[in-house]
């Protein structure tokens, strides 16, 4: 069973008494393990999926199933659960709260979550753990306008992990960041991915979503493609980066 | 390109400017308001004094020989510049009664006057001047009307022996001589017809007096003069009866320290409310000084756009100002007209002032545009490099959860932002609190020594006191004697009591005084209590009150003269004591000194001591109000109290004060309602992505509002607290002179513990937790969809 089924999803904005259509009969999957990146256009509806499908916004018509349960359905207090336990998200402003160290940060949700079990020492230790992985732990109590964005998205990934979700969702992680820093941030949920966590992220960066293995294309509200990474896709980053251009060139990008 | 920001701006940070508008609007008016208030009471009752033409000394007089004698004298005397001579009649409290004939609440003799017979100002409720009163109308002052419920158009009885008719009540009237509690006289104004009508009785002319108002500029002169004059049962300066008003001006001063306290918390709200604005638009100044604006012209606009702001609330603020200082006016000039001679004009100076000070502090909120370069600018004033650490507490180290630990992070992480919060509410629960622990002191029995002695019920039946004076001093021994001989038959043995007044002639170091003295019949030296020096041993020593003391010259050790009928007595002043009687303007004699019973001025209530406990014990409360009912029904008169029902009945403001007490409240949880609003809201404009992350992140929504409240709770709590610990302290200071002012100069105030520590505080929690509450709903509207727009 894929983890995330989605099925005939529509999302539809009324703005001044005009209907708009951001997403029209959206259908695909993610399985478990995977790492899949949204491409398209700006306005193309990417960023509106990525937030319906992790429950953030209500889809107006279809179904998400998320591991077989229905978050359309869901109450709010669900769905606001499902956030803390089960699902984590990045993103591209690398939102965070100023009054706290960036270890708070990261360690703020553990707290809060009755699923996570642990004394709150024993929460620390996991959130020691996770920063020293992704290569923060200097920072740890650091305040957030300290650190550089690289570390702060890092910061960011943590957080969104400290509850071990299911998936991790991304909204153009490294969308603000310079080039050494979105090499750190892709080189992170690579090695994430590489360990089990499913990830799921909106990107524009060819580079990001090359190293994905599944890319789905969205215009006009539509998936208009998917790019598999072939098989013997061993090759080197440029021949994948090549791979994918050409084919989002044959889609118009 | 003014106009244009200006416009975009008003219309695009709506909320903001809106928020920024409301609190120019409340310190405009507060302020305005305020200013106003504070010249009224400066001036109050000297203005008051001037319109009702007060003179400078004021003597009643009895009987027409004392009329001429007194004119003859004044006309003698060089000091006297001048007098107004008003006829009245002086007669028994009881004279006016209820419509049915029963005996009303009433104090000290009543003044009847002829309304075209007047010389002074008297005023009706709405400040007019009183020219004419209707055939079988009156007009009464004092508190007679409120104390017998009596409403304008109610009916009262006149009587007199066989003489008796109707009267309608016109209304309460406000009069500079008596209209204060503390003289406890009644004047009634008639028509002139009706007045004739009374003086047709034979028996009533022997009554009839006059009142003198005379004008000088030596009153030290002209009471010297008139000291041996006979026939004056009154004969007060005019700064004795200023004193007289001090209850009213004890709540013009609340009223007064009331408005200076808003004016703070506007000033607190207005700079907090600019310096916050303005590092919101940072980021926007950035941009302006990065595309190339020059920092005066980017100063210049958001200048133009606070002045706009603060012209547009100042001129609203001004508006309300008027019925607003009116409602804060109202509730202490019942008996006095306070006004003052510049209108509205302060008004507009107090809003003009909170245009200069918005601008002001738009001013020096705009200084760092100067300094700071594009990027400082975007970075909302951080230069990039020496980023200030913030001082909260760490999660890992905290006992609290995670939305209690956000909330007290968030307070100390910004201590200058809930400062404001802090100081307004500590504030405004300090004045409740301050009035709290002065109502709970007049309340109870803590000031009975500043009055008479301590006993168990005190008896203060008019009626009865008139015969015993009328029966002379034998009258009064007489009396006591069957007071207690009545409770014995009723199986209450008790000892009786009483503090007599006169007035005697005193001499120290060659100057002449007329002093008040009092002595009590039936009481043990031992229980007066004195402040400084020694009680009196003997016959020819006395206490003084530091008034007294100061007026004189006289110290403890020093010899005055006291000049009796029988002859003349050098007395030691042996000690200091302080009482409200008079106002402080009073002595003691020892209980054998030879007092002439003609000389009995006043007599205060008969004091009751049951003899079945100790002296210096109470009684449990159950048994003295069971007992004090039953000598209500042996003597038939309603006048019966205990130790702090008589204390507040003497100091008579209580009522006033508790009325005062709880509008402050209610001043208290608007301000409270106000500034945790404006707050709220500005916090959660401020934090709309903090608060979209802790959504996205699965944050319940309760959660979030939980954590709104709670850091509002943590500021409201700790005001509360605050003030509850300064209450004790802040009350002597600011209370205490107007004990003072009273004659009482060391007050031990009665705190209640769980009024001041749990009730109020609680009051102001749940306030607070509430109008918190309603702001922080508005956080459900934000959605974690909404991180998607955050910059």
């Amino acid at each position: 069973m894929a983890l995330l089924e989605v099925k005939d999803l529509c999302k539809t904005y009324i703005v001044d008494k005009r209907q708009n259509n951001v997403l029209r009969n959206v259908n695909f999957q993610v399985e478990k393990g995977e790492m899949v990146a949204v491409m398209g256009p700006s306005g193309s509806g990417k960023s509106t999926l990525l937030y319906t499908v992790s429950g953030m916004d209500r889809a107006t018509s279809g179904s998400v199933l998320f591991a077989g349960r229905d978050i359309v359905k869901m109450s709010e207090k669900e769905l606001t659960e499902m956030r803390l336990d089960e699902m984590g998200f990045v993103f591209q402003q690398m939102l965070m709260l100023k009054n706290l160290s960036v270890m708070d940060n990261i360690a703020l949700p553990a707290i809060e979550s009755r699923r996570h079990k642990g004394t709150r020492q024993e929460k620390y230790e996991e959130v020691r753990t996770l920063m020293r992985k992704l290569g923060i732990i200097d920072v740890a109590e650091n305040d957030i306008n300290e650190v550089s964005g690289g570390q702060l998205q890092r910061a960011c990934i943590c957080r969104s992990l400290i509850n071990r979700p299911e998936i991790l969702f991304a909204d153009e992680p490294t969308g603000a960041l310079n080039r050494a820093s979105s090499e750190e941030v892709l080189e992170v949920l690579t090695k994430l991915n590489s360990e089990g966590t499913t990830v799921m992220m909106v990107t524009h960066d060819v580079k990001v979503a090359a190293a994905c293995s599944r890319v789905l294309y969205i215009l006009d509200g539509n998936i208009r493609g998917e790019y598999v990474r072939p098989g013997n896709a061993d090759g080197t980053q440029e021949q994948k980066i090549r791979s994918l251009n050409n084919w989002l060139l044959e889609l118009g990008w | 390109m003014f106009f244009r920001f200006l416009k975009n701006d008003l219309r695009k940070k709506k909320a903001m400017n809106v928020i920024l508008l409301v609190i120019v609007i409340m310190a405009s008016m507060f302020m305005a308001s305020g200013l106003n208030n504070v010249m009224t009471v400066m001036n109050g009752t000297d203005h008051f004094f001037d319109l009702a033409g007060l003179g400078d000394y004021i003597v009643f007089s009895q009987g027409e020989e004392a009329k001429d004698s007194l004119r003859s004298q004044l006309d003698q005397t060089e000091a006297v510049k001048g007098y107004r001579m008003e006829e009245s009649l002086l007669t028994a409290p009881d004279i006016i009664r209820a419509a049915d004939g029963t005996k009303l609440e009433t104090k000290n003799a009543s003044v009847i006057q002829s309304v075209d017979r007047l010389k002074s100002g008297l005023f009706d409720m709405d400040n007019r001047r009183i020219t004419e009163v209707e055939k079988g109308h009156a007009y009464i002052s004092g508190a007679f009307i409120e104390k017998n419920g009596f409403q304008p158009g109610d009916t009262v009885l006149f009587c007199y022996e066989k003489m008796s008719f109707p009267l309608i009540l016109s209304g309460k009237m406000k009069d500079a001589l008596f209209g204060s509690d503390l003289m406890g006289n009644s004047r009634i104004v008639l028509n002139e017809e009706d007045y004739r009508t009374i003086l047709s009785n034979t028996s009533l002319q022997k009554h009839t007096g006059q009142i003198f108002n005379i004008d000088t500029d030596d009153v030290r002169a002209v009471e010297l003069a008139l000291s041996e004059a006979e026939g004056m049962v009154f004969n007060e300066s005019r700064a004795t009866i200023r004193m007289t008003c001090v209850m009213d001006l004890i709540l013009a001063i609340v009223t007064l320290i009331l408005s200076v306290c808003l004016t703070v918390v506007s000033f607190v709200m207005l700079r907090f409310c600019i310096t916050f604005h303005i590092m919101e638009e940072y980021r926007e100044i950035g941009v302006m000084k990065a595309i190339g604006i020059g920092s005066r012209r980017i100063r210049n606009l958001y200048l133009a756009k606070y002045a706009v702001l603060a012209l547009a609330g100042a001129l609203v603020g001004f508006a309300c100002s008027i019925p607003f200082g009116k409602l804060l006016m109202h509730s202490v000039s019942g008996n006095m007209v306070l006004e003052n001679d510049y209108g509205i004009r302060f008004h507009a100076f107090g809003s003009s002032l909170i245009v200069l000070a918005t601008v002001w502090f738009a001013w020096i909120c705009t200084g760092r545009v100067k300094k700071a370069s594009p990027l400082d600018a975007v970075r909302s004033g951080q230069t990039g490099e020496r980023f200030e650490k913030k001082r909260g507490c760490r999660l890992g180290k905290s006992h609290l959860g995670s939305i209690g630990y956000l909330a007290v992070n968030d307070i100390l992480s910004s201590p200058r932002r809930y400062l404001s919060m802090l100081i307004t509410f500590c504030i405004c629960t300090l004045l409740v609190l301050i009035l709290e622990n002065t109502t709970a002191t007049m309340n109870s029995d803590r000031l009975i020594n500043t009055f008479v002695t301590k006993s168990d019920l005190y008896l203060s039946d008019y009626s009865t006191l008139v015969n015993s004076m009328s029966a002379s001093d034998a009258g009064f021994e007489q009396q006591l004697e069957q007071i207690e001989q009545k409770l014995k038959d009723a199986g209450l043995e008790a000892k009786a009591c009483v503090e007599l007044q006169y007035k005697y002639p005193v001499t120290f170091k060659g100057n002449q005084y007329k002093i008040s003295f009092m002595q009590g019949l039936g009481v043990d030296m031992e229980d007066y209590k004195v402040s400084r020096g020694s009680l009196p041993q003997q016959e020819n020593e006395i206490l003084l009150t530091p008034q007294i003391s100061e007026m004189t010259g006289a110290k403890i050790g020093d010899t005055v003269t006291v000049h009796f009928p029988s002859g003349d007595m050098d007395c030691m002043v042996s000690g200091y004591f302080q009482s409200m009687c008079l106002l402080g303007k009073v002595a003691h004699f020892h209980t054998d000194a030879p007092t002439d019973p003609a000389h009995i001025s006043s007599a205060l209530a008969f004091q009751l001591r049951f003899t079945d406990h100790e002296k210096n014990t109470d009684l449990e409360e159950d048994v003295l109000e069971e007992r004090k009912e039953r000598v209500k029904k042996l003597f038939g008169t309603d006048k019966v109290m205990t130790a702090a029902e008589y204390c507040r009945d003497c100091v008579a403001v209580c009522d006033t004060l508790e009325a005062v007490k709880y509008l402050l409240l209610g001043i208290t949880f608007v301000v409270i309602f106000l500034v945790t609003s404006l707050m709220e809201r500005t916090f959660i404009s401020d934090e709309r992505a903090q608060i979209a992350l802790l959504k996205a992140m699965g944050f319940k929504e309760g959660r979030i509002v939980l954590w709104h409240v709670l850091r509002l709770a943590i500021v409201g709590f700790a005001a509360a607290v605050l003030a509850a610990a300064l209450s004790g302290p802040v009350t002597k200071l600011c209370i205490s002179p107007l004990f003072a002012m009273m004659g009482a100069d060391k007050v031990t105030f009665l705190i209640r513990p769980w009024k001041i520590f749990a009730f109020y505080p609680l009051c102001i929690l749940v306030f607070t937790m509430l109008a918190g509450l309603l702001q922080a709903l508005y956080t459900v509207k934000i959605r974690s969809r909404d991180t998607a727009n955050i910059e």
